[in-house]
């Protein structure tokens, strides 16, 4: 059965089956407005991925938390309604601000609109504010915990396993890859596998990263485990940008006959495909296993012999990049390790940071509250105080997701709101009893829920939704009237164009501009980043880990904005592969930022006077030109046209094992400590690979038609 | 053409004529821009949000004179 059925069909079954079940349990209570518990079901769905059982009870806390609000504000300021607009709209403001921090999200989303409802609804009738609210957290109660019910014992949603599913399918690819060096060894490639295998790792990474930030909004589970996935989907990315660099060198592998010099890299190869075996089985079955002990790679002056200094080189690039995946291959899926730093931040301090879009997003609400109040004082719009109800609702619903033009809720609401009015018109004049009401209600929930599945949809299917209940308002006592629904079309007609017309302040929201946008604030952040000078002990004095951490995560998440934003960016057609260049241009930034923070942490343990000067003035001359690179990338997006490529490959190509060995980077020679030459052999690594990432971003962003997507739009 | 300004009957429900204009000015625009967009006569303008305002206020009083006095 669980086969048969997609998970299309069992989501759209689901919240049709919580509506009819709170209605159900709404109109045998006989409460007032019985479809505002369809309408708290309905309003679940504007979450991207099932509900759990953690969110619906944040939903709930939302709806107690608004009351209570709106009860303090009808208290205080009922006789003067500036000031109780003015610190309504402040309150709805402030929810929108923290909405965008992520966690809360919902919770925030409720806190907001169900205040603005309550009040607007006392305003009308004070005298029974008290019964409205009661009886509307009742409702809504009723029916986020009916949602979450039906949600938890029916086929509960598993996004963790989607997550773990698409994990596996990484690690899968990573096998494929090793199957190639492997066969590469032995002089046998396929050219066009290694191309696809490339491909498809690409669209894998930049996959799972999208499924780890919805799972992490959806899953409790995965919440509490998050800094163990987090470091994992580092890692991940890592082995993943290693096997990318190694796979694109491939040719020149057979070559250098390594399974002669070097007979125990055959082993080491096939132990971490047995590595990644174990991982997915682990994956699969849930259960600790006994991780292999993987032995990093080691070649002597002597083995090196034989070939010439070139050659050389390649292999100890080689070799080292193959150590790196196993250094990596120790940060499992499956080790629980407790040490580790997260870069995002969390808890308190992500809610209240700055951040100049939620600030946007809360102004935008703020405006149109305003906007739709001074037309309800001033003039007779359709449906009176549920005019603002609804613009609210909408706007703080859209505030989020700036790139979704309101435009494009014209086409669900237009559909819902026909299929309504023919229900409401002709199919329930004609019934007369729940048991006949029950199932019409579950098939137009259905219909709709199961056209607008998709997580991009979620605000689709949520007006649709919205609209379907509004106009039926189904109650005990029910009456017939068309003012009902040409009132309510106008009343969305309204709120939406209102709504498109306040978003457009300041600038036009169009997908392409924000992402162009969100690109240069990419660069800048990370000049801010990397502009810190680590090397100094008075910097290592002041960079605590916090700074870092809160430095670190700012690019990032403009990057987990960027790649949301790029499913939305459409080209002309003869432009379609520029999608995919986009993809890769994320990819290659996450890439980057994974390696500046592998460097930095390298940097803070090692002691800088080990450098010579000419490690140091080499340093700093790669760190000067790349900086230069990501201030002119933060004002003109277009800039690494004008670049070199292959500059920080150059660069750094002097940094290199066999270097250090003869000319000696260190200053008291190779043989001062192991560990710090240990150290500094892995810093050379890691800013070789920083070097190459950047190289490989500057590629990508040549390959952009920038110049489609820096074209003004309205 | 009537010029003194009255609420518009839609259906039995009653709408200011400057609200009338401005939602009609509004839709009008968000159309034109549709078109602009698809055309790319948009990259002849500086700040299209600053154009999308002006042309909304000025359909605005040209729906005033001609279909909803206001």
């Amino acid at each position: 059965m669980n086969q048969i059925l997609s998970q299309r069909f069992k989501e759209a079954i689901k919240l049709a089956l919580a509506v009819v079940i709170a209605y159900g349990i709404a109109l045998s209570m006989n409460w007032d407005k019985p479809y505002w518990a369809g309408l708290a079901v309905a309003m679940c769905g504007l979450s991207s991925l099932g509900a759990s059982f953690g969110k619906g009870l944040m939903r709930f806390l939302g709806t107690i938390i608004a009351v209570i609000v709106a009860f303090s504000l009808i208290s205080l300021f009922s006789q003067d309604r500036l000031l109780f607009m003015t610190s309504l709209s402040l309150y709805t403001a402030a929810c929108t601000y923290f909405m965008g921090a992520g966690k809360y999200q919902s919770f925030f989303n409720v806190c907001g609109f169900v205040c603005a409802v309550i009040c607007f609804e006392g305003k009308t009738d004070s005298i029974n504010v008290f019964n409205t609210a009661i009886m509307r957290t009742l409702e809504t109660g009723t029916g986020f915990l009916v949602h979450t019910f039906i949600g938890t014992i029916l086929w509960p949603k598993k996004s963790l396993e989607e997550l773990k599913s698409t994990s596996q399918d990484v690690l899968a690819i990573f096998l494929q890859s090793n199957s190639i060096l492997i066969n590469a060894l032995d002089d046998v490639q396929n050219n066009s596998e290694i191309v696809n295998t490339l491909k498809k790792q690409s669209r894998l990474m930049l996959s799972l990263s999208k499924v780890y930030d919805l799972a992490k909004l959806d899953s409790s589970e995965l919440w509490d485990d998050r800094k163990r996935w987090f470091k994992l989907l580092e890692s991940v990315t890592l082995i993943n940008s290693v096997y990318q660099h190694i796979l694109v060198d491939i040719d020149e592998l057979p070559t250098l006959k390594l399974n002669t010099t070097l007979p125990t890299i055959r082993t080491t190869l096939f132990t971490i495909s047995e590595t990644f075996t174990k991982q997915m089985e682990y994956l699969n079955n849930n259960e600790e296993i006994q991780l292999l002990d993987v032995e990093p790679l080691t070649i002597t002056i002597e083995q090196l012999a034989a070939y010439s200094s070139s050659e050389q080189v390649l292999i100890l690039l080689f070799v080292e990049k193959i150590n790196e995946i196993v250094s990596y291959l120790n940060s499992t899926f499956c080790n629980r390790d407790d040490s580790i730093r997260e870069t995002q931040i969390s808890g308190y301090s992500k809610l209240l940071s700055f951040d100049q879009d939620r600030l946007l997003a809360s102004v935008r609400v703020f405006l149109t509250m305003w906007v739709a109040f001074i037309l309800w004082i001033f003039f007779r719009v359709p449906g009176d105080v549920l005019f603002i109800m609804m613009t609210v609702s909408i706007s703080m619903a859209l505030s989020t997701m700036p790139h979704i033009p309101p435009g494009v809720l014209v086409v669900p609401a237009g559909v819902s709101i026909f299929m309504a009015s023919i229900f409401y018109l002709f199919v329930m004049t004609s019934l007369s009893s729940f048991s006949e009401l029950g199932p019409a209600i579950f098939i137009f929930v259905f219909i709709i829920s199961y056209l607008f599945n998709k997580p991009n949809q979620a605000v689709l299917k949520s007006v649709s939704l919205t609209m379907l209940i509004s106009i039926t308002s189904i109650t005990n006592h029910q009456t017939y009237s068309i003012f009902g629904i040409i009132t309510i079309i106008l009343m969305f007609i309204l709120s939406l164009l209102l709504i498109s017309t306040i978003f457009k302040i300041p600038q036009t929201t169009s997908p392409e501009k924000l992402f162009i946008l969100l690109s240069k604030r990419f660069f800048k952040q990370l000049y801010n980043f990397a502009s810190l000078d680590r090397f100094s002990a008075s910097a290592k004095i002041h960079l605590k880990k916090r700074i870092n951490n809160k430095l670190l995560a700012n690019p990032a998440k403009t990057l987990s904005k960027l790649s949301l934003l790029s499913d939305y960016i459409y080209f002309n057609t003869s432009e379609e592969e520029n999608k995919e260049k986009l993809d890769n241009f994320i990819l290659c930034s996450q890439e980057i930022l994974c390696r500046f923070e592998r460097t930095t942490a390298l940097v803070e343990t090692i002691d800088d006077s080990l450098f010579n000067e000419k490690f140091k003035s080499t340093l700093s001359e790669f760190n000067e030109s790349f900086l230069n690179d990501f201030v002119g990338l933060s004002k003109d997006i277009t800039f690494c046209n004008f670049n070199s490529i292959y500059k920080y490959s150059d660069i750094i190509k002097t940094f290199n094992l066999a270097d250090i060995m003869n000319s000696g980077v260190l200053k008291n020679g190779i043989e001062d400590t192991k560990d710090s030459s240990n150290e500094i052999n892995a810093l050379i690594s890691s800013l070789r690979s920083l070097a190459k990432s950047i190289d490989a971003c500057k590629l990508a962003m040549r390959k952009i038609s920038w110049d489609i997507l820096t074209v003004p739009r309205f | 053409m009537e010029t003194i300004p009255q609420e518009i009957n839609i259906l039995g429900v009653y709408l200011p004529p400057l609200l009338l204009a401005a939602a009609a000015a509004i839709a009008t625009t968000s159309v034109l821009v549709i078109i602009l967009n698809h055309y790319n006569i948009s990259k002849y303008f500086l700040w299209p949000a600053g154009v999308y305002w002006a042309i909304i206020i000025i359909l605005t009083i040209v729906f005033g004179y001609t279909i909803s006095p206001f």
